[in-house]
């Protein structure tokens, strides 16, 4: 843990930015809507899991901590909250306030998340709490990943009781998504552990912004990880997201080492991360470093948020993205959010066969055998049962 | 009955003042031109409206108070009018390069902090020198003469916006016009030496008003870079601009999205929810975004007719061309009718019930956009409905997470729509399609797949899939229990609240101290407001009053406060109730401005004749307001046809320039001051926009606003009934 030290965004988390990010949107009115949420969603059960104590922390002198789930490394003062705002030094002790309190639960096609080489056809129940470690301009989610717990409404659900839930509506998996999983990073764990027990898979999508250690513990509870890699430019990472590029890099080497089915989506926006260059420098690395069987999506971007005024981006700039990537040797590549483009299909590598024909969240075709190519018996990678 | 103090003989008269007719000419034609570019750059809302408004105002009354005082020196009335004249480009420059300077993305959204920033920097340059002018123009002259001529000038500046440089010229080249004819009427008086000095100012002045013409391309490609700008035209209705990159074309209007050919799915989904609750299309109203994508997805299930309706045919035209070739080939489609109106008055006017309305427009950001989201408007178009007909509209919403402050939008149209409709159903989404009709609604998601496939009419985005992913029982179950635990209110015409919801949503994704507030005002009861608002206008009235008692022959200035706040506050008003009811105010407005002046120049003129030297000259005056605010409080101006209310513009006027030119006289300023109840005039005009436009308006209503007006007049009439100030005429 002392190596957190070291790391160079040592952030002090102090009452007063606590405060100024706090101001804003009103504070939650209650949990009265959570509660007939909880029943939808759990048949009845509502149990109220306690204040849980944080994985990934060190304790300091003078009742600070050091939070070590992410790299943004907080130095967090007694009474203070690190920057994802859903975690919270008391005492000297730091603690998840977010453990089994879900702001977003909904049954969708897997292909939203998008996994194309996970359980092709199947729902996953997805879920997230509020809060993340990132600030996006963008973000698709902001009123929960831009929010602190207190500000969302919210239901208890207990790992258990999400298990549960996903086999009543009949999701053989659980996706943790919608704002970033690592700021839930306990009640993930506990809920993928749960999830297993009952034969379903658990699977992530992630910004990949979290420390190699919890990462590593990760791996062992998941199926599946999708990570966000929202440009290949430090400049854009420290601009647009508040982060950094090398760590979420260092995530897919981790990832992909694990053997944990690994996807990767680059959401391609008109100007900020969309040059020939950038995206090549990425694909060269990715086929390099990570290896050409792991699928890339460019994802076209859908104008929101703060940038709600931005065009959405061109057809045409997501096909470039997907030639340059292909030309550099990924095996797996996809134009993403452009319902009945060609680049939606799973093509066989070897053959050029469309093993898998989707339309939007549509399976037109599943023509693989036993995770095959049925013309030329290619294995195409991917947890297909 | 109290008497009047003796009138200053130098007050009365009728002589021309060209040098007070051309400062109204440039405050009114750069006041136009300052709200149709701050609609531009920030979305077109009238919360920004009246920013600027309270805030030129604000200039206004502090120029005026400098001129009065030594803080600008020795300058001249010529002077400030030249400071004015340069300063009147930097504010232009100003607002056009908001955007970078804020760092802002092409395309990213900003609070109202900035909002409120800009409005407050953009007018100074301009209206303090314009303030400063008059009052030092008015302090060797006569006051009630100077503003006589003052509101003559004014009209003349909107009439000339009006008719021809808001229709003709875009915005740099209009303000270019502007300049050059403050510069070339100025008079050269004095010594030869001076006179030449003074005439190469005028020139240099008049060069330099050239620069807002160009810089008017070059700025608004600035704004959009790396972005092509590929189309920019001024129009009535506001500032049409497409962009393209890799071929594809987006269109917004006053900065707002409006068209985007790589993203069709609001018109796939508008269109698929709607013309699926029924076997067949029959007969479609669009109005709004039929050019847009929307006529193109209606005529994939087979309609008998599409009515496209457009209010600003230029506009949309000058974009024709960028569409995709799919849309360009629909809007030619026999079935396609195009019909260039007001969409509610297009709709009063129909003969013919339609089978589907739809409502292509964007969510209700301005008061302009609420009178189709309101009560009213959805009784007008149930009763334009055939008894199954179906009305639908999409608002903006949240995919996986519906907020408190979203939900009680969403919730607000819901509750507006059952005033006119038994059944309503919403699509849950990132964009929520609201359904209304007096027939059954489904959103069964296998139904309306059926019914999609039976027709043929599936794509790649909108099919069996996408229905039950979109439409999954969980996903409305969430959206039904946001709803239900939301406060809604009923949106309607007289108090367009869900434009005051949608501007709170705005405001909450900047997560600034506004959001908050403006949360919290909501919260508070609307009689709370107004007694908070008029309380203070009582306290200075009563502390006034409380002098004059102690035997202070000082010259109050409430009364002109008094006058300030309801001139501009009825005016406003009456601007909002006509849009309202009438629509294509942002076209007309200068045209209302431009009546609204020749009426002051009318009243001013009307008091200088009559030698109006007795209290009666004051208090029937202050009466009238009380009738004429009491008669809109109650409704009655409705009734009025468009000219007819138009008409209610002329006649407020008249009232403000006689009151004013009244007060003029019976409360002169000491020597040197004669600009004092100008200043309080313009002092209270900028509280009354700043306050009704961007809280009040919204939460109190129009109704409630006119009779707290009626009541603040009532206690200005009682003041100066008892106000010893005034006896003695």
């Amino acid at each position: 843990m002392t190596s957190f030290r070291a790391q160079a965004n040592l952030v002090r988390m102090r009452r007063r930015s606590f405060l100024g990010g706090a101001a804003g949107v009103g504070l939650a009115l209650g949990t009265g809507a959570g509660k007939l949420l909880a029943g939808a969603w759990t048949g009845g059960e509502s149990p109220s899991p306690p204040r849980t104590e944080a994985r990934y922390y060190k304790k300091l002198p003078g009742r600070e901590v050091l939070c070590g789930l992410c790299p943004r490394a907080c130095l967090v003062a007694d009474k203070e909250r690190g920057f994802c705002g859903v975690r919270q030094n008391i005492g000297g002790t730091y603690y998840s306030l977010v453990y089994g309190k879900v702001c977003a639960l909904n049954v969708d096609p897997i292909e939203k998340k998008p996994f194309f080489h996970v359980l092709p056809k199947t729902d996953a129940l997805s879920l997230a709490t509020a809060g993340c470690n990132f600030h996006c301009k963008f973000c698709q989610n902001w009123e929960i990943s831009q929010s602190r717990p207190e500000q969302v409404e919210a239901t208890d659900l207990s790992p258990r009781a999400a298990a549960e839930a996903a086999l009543r509506h009949g999701c053989p998996s659980i996706a943790f998504t919608y704002s970033e999983p690592t700021v839930f990073y306990e009640y993930m764990s506990d809920t993928a552990a749960e999830a297993r027990k009952r034969g379903l898979k658990s699977v992530v999508v992630s910004n990949g912004h979290i420390n190699p250690e919890p990462l590593r513990a990760l791996t062992e509870k998941v199926d599946a990880i999708k990570i966000d890699l929202k440009a290949f430019r430090p400049e854009f990472y420290r601009t647009y997201v508040r982060g950094e590029l090398d760590p979420v890099l260092e995530s897919i080497r981790i990832v992909r080492q694990s053997g944990v089915w690994l996807e990767i989506v680059y959401l391609v926006i008109p100007t900020l991360n969309d040059g020939e260059a950038e995206i090549r420098d990425m694909s060269r690395w990715m086929a390099g470093e990570i290896g050409p069987d792991v699928p890339v999506h460019f994802s076209r971007f859908q104008p929101m948020y703060l940038l709600k005024n931005l065009p959405p981006t061109p057809v045409a700039t997501l096909e470039a993205a997907r030639r340059t990537a292909l030309a550099e040797g990924l095996r797996y590549v996809y134009v993403g959010n452009v319902p009945g483009h060609e680049g939606e299909n799973t093509y066989c590598p070897k053959c050029r066969t469309a093993v898998i024909e989707r339309s939007g969240f549509e399976i037109r075709a599943n023509r693989l055998k036993g995770g095959a190519c049925p013309n030329c018996r290619t294995p195409i990678p991917g947890l297909w049962a | 009955m109290p008497e009047l103090p003796n009138a200053d003989p130098r007050l009365v008269g009728l002589k021309l003042q060209p040098a007070a007719l051309r400062l109204g000419f440039l405050a009114a034609a750069w006041q136009i031109f300052l709200l149709r570019e701050f609609a531009a750059q920030f979305y077109g809302s009238e919360i920004s409206f009246g920013f600027v408004l309270a805030f030129w105002l604000l200039w206004g009354g502090l120029g005026s108070r400098a001129g009065n005082g030594r803080l600008l020196g020795r300058a001249t009335a010529e002077g400030c009018l030249f400071a004015a004249l340069i300063g009147a480009p930097f504010g232009f420059a100003l607002l056009r390069l908001s955007g970078p300077a804020l760092g802002l993305l092409p395309g990213e959204v900003t609070g109202f902090g900035p909002i409120l920033l800009f409005a407050a920097v953009s007018a100074g340059p301009m209206n303090f020198f314009l303030g400063a002018a008059f009052a030092r123009t008015a302090a060797h002259r006569r006051p009630a003469g100077a503003y006589l001529w003052e509101s003559a000038g004014a009209a003349a500046g909107a009439a000339l916006s009006y008719g021809f440089l808001v229709p003709a010229l875009p915005a740099g080249a209009a303000l270019a016009v502007i300049g050059v004819v403050g510069a070339a009427s100025s008079r050269l008086d004095g010594p030869a030496a001076r006179r030449r000095a003074w005439a190469w100012a005028w020139v240099g002045a008049a060069a330099w008003s050239l620069l807002p013409a160009f810089l008017d391309a070059p700025s608004q490609a600035v704004r959009w870079r790396p972005f092509e700008l590929v189309l920019t035209k001024d129009g009535p209705s506001g500032r049409m601009q497409a962009v393209r990159r890799a071929d594809e074309v987006t269109v917004y209007e006053n900065g707002l999205k409006t068209f985007a050919a790589a993203d069709r799915s609001e018109s796939v989904e508008s269109a698929g929810f709607a013309l699926l609750q029924r076997p067949r299309a029959g007969r479609v109203l669009l109005l709004g975004g039929g050019w847009a994508g929307l006529a193109a997805e209606v005529l994939r299930y087979d309609p008998e007719a599409v009515d496209i309706v457009e209010s600003d045919y230029a506009a949309v035209k000058a974009v024709l061309p960028f569409l995709p070739p799919r849309d360009r080939a629909a809007l030619a489609d026999p079935r396609v009718h195009w019909t260039i109106a007001d969409g509610r008055r297009h709709l009063e006017r129909a003969s013919r019930r339609y089978d589907f309305i739809l409502i292509g427009l964007p969510d209700p950001a301005t008061a302009q956009l609420n009178r189709f989201y309101s009560a009213e408007f959805f009784r007008l178009a149930a009763s334009r409905l055939d008894p199954g007909g179906v009305l639908s509209f999409r608002a903006g919403a949240a995919e996986n997470y519906i907020g408190p402050v979203l939900a009680r939008y969403l919730a607000t149209h819901e509750a507006t729509l059952r005033t006119a409709f038994p059944i309503v159903e919403i699509a849950p989404g990132a964009s929520a399609v609201f359904l209304a009709s007096r027939g059954p609604l489904t959103l069964d998601p296998d139904r309306l797949a059926g019914e999609l496939e039976r027709r043929d009419a599936a794509t790649a985005s909108f099919n069996r899939a996408f229905l039950q992913a979109r439409l999954h029982p969980l996903r409305r179950e969430s959206l039904r229990t946001a709803l239900s635990a939301a406060g809604a209110a009923i949106n309607s015409d007289d108090r367009p609240i869900s434009y005051f919801y949608h501007a709170l949503l705005w405001s909450a994704q900047k997560k600034g101290p506004d959001a908050a507030w403006l949360d919290r005002l909501a919260s508070i009861r609307p009689s709370v407001l107004l007694a908070a608002a008029i309380l203070p206008l009582l306290l200075i009235m009563g502390a006034s009053l409380l002098r004059s008692r102690r035997g202070s022959r000082m010259p109050p200035s409430y009364p002109f406060l008094v006058l300030g706040l309801t001139t501009m506050a009825a005016e406003l008003l009456l601007m909002i109730r006509y849009q309202t009811l009438h629509g294509g105010l942002y076209g007309r407005v200068a045209l209302l401005l431009g009546l609204f002046m020749a009426g002051t120049t009318a009243g001013a003129w009307l008091a200088a004749r009559i030698k109006a030297e007795t209290p009666a000259a004051i208090l029937v005056p202050s009466a009238v307001s009380f009738l004429l605010l009491g008669f809109s409080a109650l409704g009655w101006d409705k009734g009025l046809g468009a000219a007819g209310f138009a008409c209610l513009f002329p006649v407020w006027g008249c009232w403000g320039g006689f009151l004013f030119a009244a007060l003029s006289r019976a409360c002169p300023a000491p020597e040197g001051l004669s600009g004092r109840g100008y200043a309080a005039d313009l002092l209270g005009a900028f509280a009354g926009s700043l306050v009704l436009s961007a809280v009040l308006l919204p939460l109190a209503g129009l109704d409630r606003l006119f009779a707290a007006l009626a009541a603040i007049n009532l206690a200005l009439l009682g003041a100066l009934a008892l106000d010893r100030r005034f006896r003695g005429v």
